[in-house]
């Protein structure tokens, strides 16, 4: 298990480099001169040049790939061109409440996915089947960014019930957890309906009934934790999908995370900025990918990890 | 105990038209009595079993007529609640595919202990003695590791071994044995089946086997049924069954079994067994019969008795 997870955060490295390196390069062949930007138009040349030397922009493109990247093994990202501060710990303030909006999400899409699912599929072809399977059809073709507004528009200023707006309270959480939860509610009921379906007609489930037990046993303790294999690994690669949901929920939401950060980078032509960012999401990607693979491991007796 | 079926039909949905799976299924199995049930594949020998069973879920079942009368009981007249206190209780069934037959992400020792818990519950540990007594009963070495084990770190005849104990687990009157050592090697088949003898001698239970293998009920039991496509052909004894079987369709299985100091000289039966949705009108076997006559392709033969422990599905044996 240990070697396992060495060997695999081992493997890790090349591909965070190529990530590094492709994120490096590409930000730099964005059109446009942040200092211009900073500066504005009016401002001389020479206080330009003085601010091109400061940040390091002056130099040639692989020296300050070269510079970067030995910052990166100690911990810095760059100094953000806009605030001036550190780029790391603009994302480490920025994390909590993006992890709050994708845990909330992650929430609202298990809770409601796996419950429906699993009912759709006991009681397959009944109307509770077919109301379930309509809203998670509903729930893949609706865009986040009109859910949300929309959202908006009915519960906080329509009927007042709920806040929006900022980060705050649990009440705070819910509309932007929906927004961000609904697409992977959909996705992840209708694999947890097939994979209960065709779990059920398994030889072990004629088994399991051979013996005599009640069919709410055979589903919770027979069918359900093998059904669960194909979910497991689908929510490990919704994930990513998550995340740049979740980036542009923030933006509808203005939820001060990572995702609006990232937007706020972009809109300031802040190099360092959007380039940490998106490293920083990337990696945790990648994380997560490792994550879902240990994770088999708990489902699935059969996963050695070798 | 005693199992009783009387003109068992069986309709199945496959796509959208029902067949009839299983016609006019009728036999008799005595306390302690080995009944064997040989034919094809896809005669109906599994269905029969998970019909007693009442294991087949809808769809594909569509309906089942007649009696399936346990201890003078219908089955068939059941719910499902009452049906699940006899299910393991009093007639257990080991299935065909040991590897699939188990579930993957469960210790084979739990696997077990939901039978007991189910019909007789106890306490976890003399439930755990109970799981160690019969994996040694089924030949498991080192019962105690093999029972945290999962499925897939056993071996098919291990696998079957473990759904063996587990049939056992209750104290059945009647064990349903579906084609339980087909899919092993012959060695291990062989000691399944020896296995199987000794602890229905032991427990003195009934035990219905099922093969495609005319040897191996033979070497089991004590009478045997003939099916094809759906219908019992012959009926009798197994020393009767051997001796002087009766139908075409036993005759040519006994001619395709290999025998000893016989090399290469299998005859296999030509063609094959005619699918359920497109039966001939008369007898079903007609197109691969060596015997037929022309009132086989017109009228469906009914069972003829050819003595107290022998009948027959086929005009040869009509009283003229
Ligand atoms: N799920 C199903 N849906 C429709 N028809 C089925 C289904 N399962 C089996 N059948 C039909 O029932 C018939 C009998 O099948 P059964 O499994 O009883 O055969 P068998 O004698 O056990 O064969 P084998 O030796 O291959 O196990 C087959 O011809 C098959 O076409
Ligand atoms: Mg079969």
């Amino acid at each position: 298990m240990i070697g396992f997870i060495l060997r695999r955060l081992l493997l890790l490295c090349p591909v965070l480099l190529g990530v590094i390196t492709l994120v490096f390069f590409l930000i730099h062949l964005i059109p446009g001169d942040p200092v211009e930007l900073m500066l504005g138009d009016s401002a001389f040349s020479a206080d330009k040049d003085e601010l091109r030397e400061q940040l390091g922009l002056n130099k040639p493109v692989y020296e300050q790939y070269g510079r970067y990247l030995t910052g990166l093994f100690k911990g810095d990202l760059g100094i953000s061109i806009h605030s001036r501060e550190p780029v790391l710990e603009n994302i480490v303030e920025r994390l909590p409440a993006t992890l709050e909006l994708m845990a909330g999400a992650m929430f609202v899409a298990i809770g409601l996915a796996i419950p429906l699912g699993l009912i759709s599929a006991v009681k397959r072809g009944s109307w509770i089947d077919q109301l379930a399977m309509f809203f998670s059809l509903l729930g893949v073709s609706i865009p986040n960014f009109w859910l949300g507004p929309m959202l908006i528009l009915l519960f906080a200023i329509q009927l007042d019930w709920l806040p929006v707006n900022e980060r705050g309270s649990f009440l705070h959480l819910i509309l932007p957890a929906i927004t961000l939860g609904t697409a992977l509610a959909s996705i992840l009921s209708r694999i947890t309906r097939s994979s209960v379906i065709e779990t059920l007609g398994t030889d072990y489930i004629r088994t399991a009934l051979s013996k005599g037990i009640s069919e709410f046993q055979i589903v919770t303790r027979h069918a359900f934790r093998n059904a669960l294999i194909p979910v497991v690994t689908v929510i490990g690669l919704q994930v990513g999908v998550l995340l740049s949901g979740a980036i542009i929920t923030e933006y509808i939401f203005d939820w001060p995370g990572l995702g609006l950060l990232l937007i706020e980078g972009i809109q300031t032509r802040d190099y360092p900025l959007v380039q940490g960012c998106v490293i920083f999401i990337a990696t945790s990607y990648v994380f997560v990918n490792l994550l879902t693979d240990l994770s088999y491991a708990l489902v699935d007796p059969r996963v050695r990890l070798q | 105990m005693s199992l009783h079926l009387e003109n068992l039909d069986l309709y199945l949905s496959s796509g959208k038209l029902p067949i009839q799976v299983l016609d006019k299924i009728s036999f008799s199995l005595e306390d302690g009595q080995t009944l064997g049930i040989v034919g094809e594949s896809g005669c109906g020998k599994s269905m029969t079993a998970l019909a007693i069973m009442q294991l087949i879920t809808s769809p594909p079942l569509l309906k089942m007529e007649g009696k399936v009368l346990w201890n003078n009981v219908n089955l068939l007249d059941l719910t499902k609640r009452e049906m699940r206190k006899i299910r393991s209780k009093e007639i257990a069934m080991i299935f065909q595919e040991p590897m699939t037959a188990l579930n993957p992400v469960m210790r084979v020792g739990d696997q077990i202990r939901e039978v007991l818990r189910e019909h007789n519950p106890g306490n976890r540990k003399s439930e755990n003695k109970k799981i160690i007594d019969l994996l040694d009963k089924v030949g498991i070495p080192s019962p105690e590791q093999r029972a945290q084990n999962y499925p897939h770190q056993l071996s098919g005849g291990m696998r079957q071994r473990i759904m063996i104990a587990m049939a056992l687990a209750c104290g059945p009157r009647l064990l349903i044995a579906d084609e339980p050592s087909t899919a092993l090697d012959v060695t291990i088949q062989a000691q399944i089946l020896e296995q199987l003898r000794e602890l229905c001698r032991e427990f003195k239970m009934g035990l219905l086997f099922i093969s495609h293998d005319l040897d191996v009920v033979g070497y089991l039991a004590d009478r045997i049924l003939v099916m094809y496509a759906g219908e019992i052909v012959e009926w009798a004894s197994t020393k009767e069954l051997f001796a002087s079987p009766a139908h075409p369709y036993t005759r040519a299985l006994q001619r395709s079994r290999p025998k000893k100091n016989q090399k290469n000289k299998l005859t296999p039966i030509a063609g094959n067994v005619p699918p359920l949705d497109q039966l001939p009108q008369g007898c079903r076997f007609y197109d691969r019969c060596e015997l037929r006559e022309d009132q086989c392709a017109m009228q469906r033969p009914p069972v003829f008795k050819i003595n107290e422990h022998h009948q027959v599905r086929c005009f040869l044996f009509a009283e003229t």
